[in-house]
């Protein structure tokens, strides 16, 4: 258990111990994605390939429909994932803590949806509220299918993710975003939004604390005063929230850092070599015979 | 021509009754170094934030008057133009920092004024060097401790060579080796590039050393400019608004000596005039050796933090009834983690805190928060209801008291911290200083009898840190046990009877205020320093923790 209270939000607790359980390979460069440094090719890879990768393989879950073609798609990340040498044991962590998210989904779309099918599997009326609200379960065939297809898209993207968040490190997607040509104050946006974030952090925890020092037990209280009390957090925590939102655009204002317009140059100059011609090339080929595979 | 000039300048802020500054004039020549002292509240950051463009461009405010810098005038230029002259470094570094990295903060700067990679490469080591965090390219802002924030902030304007550095209270949250880092930083700068350095400080002794001038505001009001020795000699008016003069200056003008400003020049006048062969040194009593309970026990504590940092180890430490502790040691050695395992809210990962026999580790938070308080740095982390009164009876609520008891206990706190004509306002309408005290108020209404205070002293006017001192004092007195954490040396040294000396997570000392600040090589080697006084005192062969101890040597026949 951890004592900063992140056990009680189960995939944040689960970031965590992450963190704790690869100390030993995290070198002295904290960033806010879960980069671990690795001698592998997608590590080597430019910012901009990586992000074309984390986009084509998402959005490839996302249009298609068909579980084989995902599968093939959960197929392309695991071996990403493995040529990139992130620890084996930390995916199956990552899908093991993400198990409850999975077949909430699964449950909640066999209970709540209505697919029409040619084998109704199981079928009952339940009366919520007499003569208004009727509960129809309806599971057939189809409604099975569409289950599977929502765990092995969830799945599958859970691999996506684990592969950019660990192989890139947060300056670096900014670099991409940049070099993408996305708009300065975006990309400001994006990085503002990284710092805001540890910020936020840092006040949530010392406000808690503060608040357990002057005898609040978050751990003992039953759950309506628990809700009470985290609904205290939020007055020192907004005004906490105005204050570093006013202090941190001054910041900004007094760096001069003009938003729009104007020439300018950038510090880093990553080059895109040939194997990112490569790995870009190919995983659209890859994709496209995918998508144009006769799979019914 | 001045590089900064100022004219009937006045500044009202948004929904303010009255003005932040009032009729400032104001000429500043180019390589000066200038400080801005005054109380908390006197405009001192309104000035800095009206020099570096940010009112009017950024704050919303009534203005008059003019703010020129080297001929543009702030109402009538860009914050693009103002900021290529001007740069400004604020008291939290956290808030300026909006990249990943240390090189991508200072480089992004640079980006936007279209400079070539090489140069901005040049730009980048040149202006990391300067500061000395070079090898610190790759990491993370967040890793950083207080010090090294600061030192990147300013390389960060460094690197846009800027004619004017203006400085908002750069070193108040910092240990002494930090401090000392910052101002030697800028003291180079002056050297190297003549930049004009404009400083709102509460450090008396360190701008007395590095200005060329003070201006001292109180109420918005510009009431003194003038030479630091000229400025210092004032003790009394200085004192009288809040501000804390240089040990020696007010020693030796107490002792009919004139105005002396360094340690050297004191110790010859004083030889001089006085007879300080065989002067005994003043003996405070000896707490560590009287026989008094226990209450909190650290046994072989180690704590290691999520992200995988070691804290604290091995620790063993026993305070007992009626301490009054100061815990001192650089940034990130240990002292807030060793102080939040005295009331539970961290649990060690290695060994076991007892409380009053209670192993923190087994017992409810709830229950360890009637017998230890604890008081955080920042008051707004703290404040969570909308009223003084409620404040203060929040704690009181969660241990079980009836309405009676507890419209009884506020009232009695709140005759203690000199709130009692607030206790229906809102908290976040008070000053800083009040804010802290009800932070403080709040905690005592649990009456514990230990009670831990952290950075009671930072960014505070001298007479919120005299009330607060006081505060705190009037409590040991009745029995209670104190702890302060603090970077303040001249507090630790004035007001409590035992130090506790941290480094890298380990207690390197414990002992008497007077044996601790006796010892300059073991201060030396963590970073710390002894007080003026008492620095002055041993070079004249005895040793004085305060102004008060030091003048009753001297005198003593």
């Amino acid at each position: 258990m951890l004592e900063d209270g992140s056990h009680k939000f189960p995939l944040f607790y689960f970031f965590r111990r992450q963190e704790m359980s690869l100390k030993e390979n995290i070198t002295s460069v904290r960033t806010f994605f879960l980069w671990i440094p690795r001698e592998s090719i997608i590590h080597k890879l430019h910012p901009i390939t990586k992000i074309i990768l984390m986009l084509s393989l998402g959005s490839s879950i996302f249009i298609l429909s068909n579980p084989i073609k995902i599968f093939f798609i959960l197929i392309i990340s695991a071996i990403l994932l493995i040529i990139s040498r992130i620890p084996i044991k930390m995916i199956w962590k990552f899908i093991l803590a993400s198990t409850g998210m999975i077949s909430a989904c699964v449950i909640a779309w066999m209970l709540f949806s209505i697919e029409a099918g040619s084998t109704i599997y199981f079928e009952k009326y339940i009366e919520i509220i007499p003569n208004k609200w009727i509960w129809h379960i309806y599971i057939t065939e189809n409604t099975i299918f569409k289950s599977l297809l929502i765990g092995i898209k969830i799945i599958s993207m859970i691999l996506v993710t684990i592969l950019f968040l660990t192989t890139m490190r947060d300056r670096e997607f900014i670099y991409g975003l940049r070099k993408m040509h996305i708009p300065f104050p975006l990309c400001l946006a994006t990085s503002l939004t990284f710092r805001a974030m540890y910020i936020f952090r840092q006040d949530y925890q010392t406000v808690k604390e503060a608040m357990m020092s002057r005898g609040v037990d978050f751990k003992t209280i039953s759950i309506p005063k628990k809700i009470i009390q985290f609904s205290r957090l939020f007055i020192p925590i907004l005004t906490l929230l105005f204050k570093r939102a006013q202090e941190m655009t001054l910041g900004v204002e007094a760096r001069g850092i003009p938003l729009r317009g104007g020439k300018y140059s950038l510090y880093h100059d990553i080059p895109i070599k040939k194997i990112d011609y490569v790995f870009i090339l190919s995983i659209f080929l890859i994709l496209l015979l995918i998508f144009y595979l006769p799979l019914s | 021509m001045s590089i900064i000039d100022i004219k009937n300048f006045y500044w009202k802020y948004l929904g303010s009754k009255d003005y932040a500054l009032k009729n400032i004039n104001l000429k500043i020549e180019k390589g000066e170094f200038i400080g801005i002292m005054g109380p908390t509240g006197a405009g001192k950051s309104t000035l800095c934030l009206a020099i570096a463009g940010l009112i009017p461009w950024v704050l919303p405010g009534e203005i008059k008057g003019d703010v020129i810098i080297d001929g543009m005038n702030t109402r009538k230029y860009s914050m693009k133009d103002i900021t290529k002259k001007v740069g400004i470094v604020f008291q939290d570094p956290e808030i300026q920092f909006i990249m990943m990295s240390v090189e991508d903060e200072i480089a992004i700067g640079l980006e936007r004024m279209n400079l070539s990679r090489e140069e901005m490469i040049k730009r980048v080591d040149w202006a990391l060097d300067i500061v000395g965090m070079k090898e610190y390219k790759d990491v993370s802002p967040e890793e950083l401790s207080g010090g090294q924030k600061q030192r990147v902030a300013i390389a960060t304007m460094l690197a846009k060579q800027p004619e004017i550095l203006v400085l908002d209270e750069p070193t108040s949250d910092l240990d002494p080796k930090g401090k000392m880092e910052v101002f030697s930083v800028i003291s180079n700068l002056r050297k190297e590039f003549d930049t004009t350095i404009i400083m709102a400080t509460h450090e008396s002794e360190k701008i007395l050393k590095f200005a060329d001038k003070i201006i001292v505001l109180n109420k918005g009001n510009k009431i003194l400019e003038d030479y630091p020795e000229k400025i210092f000699s004032k003790i009394d008016e200085l004192k009288s608004i809040g501000i804390r003069p240089p040990q020696i200056i007010e020693v030796c003008n107490k002792l009919g000596c004139g105005t002396v400003l360094t340690i050297e020049e004191a110790e010859k006048v004083l030889n001089k005039k006085f007879s300080l062969k065989n002067k005994e040194h003043y003996q405070k009593i000896d707490f560590l050796k009287n026989n008094r309970k226990p209450v909190i026990e650290v046994q072989n504590v180690s704590y290691i933090y999520p992200n995988g940092f070691k804290a604290l180890e091995n620790v063993n430490l026993t305070i007992y009834e009626k301490d009054y502790i100061a815990i001192i040691g650089q940034n990130g050695s240990g002292k807030t983690t060793l102080a939040k395992h005295f009331n539970g809210i961290l649990k060690p990962s290695n060994g076991r805190v007892l409380v009053y026999g209670m192993d923190t580790r087994k017992t409810p938070i709830s229950e360890i928060a009637k017998k230890v308080g604890y008081c955080f740095q920042n008051p707004d982390h703290q404040i969570f209801s909308n009223s003084v009164e409620e404040e203060i009876a929040f704690g009181l609520k969660q241990i079980g008291l009836s309405k009676k008891e507890i419209e009884k206990k506020v009232s009695e706190i709140l005759k203690i911290v000199g709130l009692e004509e607030y206790r229906y306002e809102d908290p976040s309408f008070l000053g800083k200083g009040q804010r802290q005290r009800l932070a403080v108020a709040s905690i005592l209404a649990l009456e514990p009898k230990i009670l831990v205070v952290d950075e009671p002293t930072t960014g505070q006017d001298y007479a919120m840190i005299k009330d607060l001192m006081n505060l705190l004092t009037n409590l040991n007195n009745k029995g209670n046990t104190i702890i302060i954490i603090t970077h303040d040396m001249q507090i630790a040294a004035e007001y409590t009877k035992r130090i506790i000396i941290m480094r890298n997570g380990r207690i390197v000392a414990d002992d008497t205020p007077l044996r601790i600040f006796s010892n300059l090589e073991l201060l030396s080697e963590n970073d710390l320093e002894a007080p003026q006084i008492t620095q002055l005192s041993i070079r004249l062969g005895f040793i004085a923790l305060n102004n008060e101890d030091f003048i009753k040597i001297i005198k003593r026949e």
